[in-house]
């Protein structure tokens, strides 16, 4: 969940991670609680169980903000507190990943994790989003023995949508899903989340060359 | 020619230059409005229009946060804005957030589910 101070107000943004036993009751409680609904898609394919995605947004008062977070979050099964994560593997383990995709990743257990903002300006409802609320291409990467799996999403006006496609074929990475995640946005916004399992620096390739499809901030 | 527009309850700029039938990069630019874009109830503005006031398009179907439940409409937009508050937040969610360009992150992992593809 991301939050933003738009003068006296907050705004929140985010994604919900549902079993789709959890979809009526989170829905329920985020109209009881104010929030509105953005969408409601999966972003990956055949995973087991199932797991769907439902986007929200909300302004107002922070705290009553994070209130209604914690309703919403308190009919799902989502622990409140982190449990300890897998060690981190050795900083060096990802370098080729680091040096292809031109910055330096966030660690974190066996996973590193990429953004890259956009270069152009998003707004809704006249305001500015700043790249941070779930508007950056995110790019993940986690160890899978001698190869790496991927999946995130690129952000995407309409027509860098097919280039990116062809481009992540060109690579084996499956496309899982393109659709929106917020309702006012300007320029409307695609996100295309995908899939892979294979070598990483290959991966890695295909995913960079993907990002020059897009109006990106590379470095 | 140019006029001077007040604005009211639930106007946004987007809403303001679609109504007058101008753009928003024209409207931010004659009324020197920066990042983050702030505007307030009362405020007026330069409304860079060319074609006879009569003409203008006075019934754009919504001004999307009217109305909607999450807000209170009366101007969603506000002349000051201030850091958001990370410290009462993490009190009150009871745990760390990260900030990174004004915007405060916090992420519930979903440590009960195991997911295999």
């Amino acid at each position: 969940m991301a939050f933003h101070q738009v003068g006296n107000q907050s705004m929140v943004m985010g994604d919900l991670v549902l079993l789709e036993t959890e979809i009526d009751p989170v829905v329920s409680q985020l109209i009881a609680n104010g929030f509105e609904i953005t969408a409601l898609h999966n972003h990956l394919l055949h995973e087991l169980p199932r797991i769907m995605y439902l986007h929200i947004s909300g302004i107002g008062d922070a705290l009553k903000l994070a209130q209604g977070i914690k309703n919403v979050l308190s009919v799902t099964q989502t622990p409140f507190s982190g449990q300890p994560i897998s060690k981190t593997l050795p900083e060096e383990y990802w370098s080729t990943v680091e040096r292809i995709m031109g910055k330096k990743g966030n660690l974190i257990g066996r996973v590193i994790q990429f953004s890259f903002p956009r270069a152009d300006k998003i707004n809704e409802f006249g305001i500015e989003i700043p790249p941070s609320m779930g508007i950056s291409h995110a790019i993940n990467f986690q160890a899978e023995g001698q190869n790496a799996a991927t999946t995130g999403d690129f952000v995407l006006i309409a027509k860098e949508v097919n280039p990116v496609i062809r481009t992540l074929k060109q690579y084996g990475i499956k496309v899982t899903a393109i659709h929106n995640h917020m309702l006012y946005e300007t320029p409307r916004l695609f996100f295309l989340h995908y899939w892979a399992v294979d070598n990483p620096e290959k991966l890695s390739y295909g995913l960079k060359h993907a990002l020059g499809q897009t109006n990106t901030v590379i470095v | 020619m140019p006029f001077l527009y007040t604005v009211q309850i639930g106007d946004s700029l987007d809403y303001i230059a679609q109504r007058f039938g101008t753009t928003l990069p024209k409207l931010l630019q004659v009324n020197s409005i920066c990042y983050p874009y702030f505007i307030y109830i009362g405020q007026r503005l330069i409304i860079p229009i060319d074609k006879n006031i009569n003409s203008i398009n006075v019934d754009i179907p919504f001004s999307p946060l009217s109305g909607t439940n999450y807000t209170t409409a009366n101007g969603h937009l506000a002349p000051m804005t201030s850091p958001i508050d990370q410290s009462s937040f993490e009190k009150f969610l009871g745990k760390k957030g990260t900030m990174q360009d004004g915007v405060l992150k916090f992420t519930f992992p979903r440590y009960d589910l195991k997911v295999y593809l």
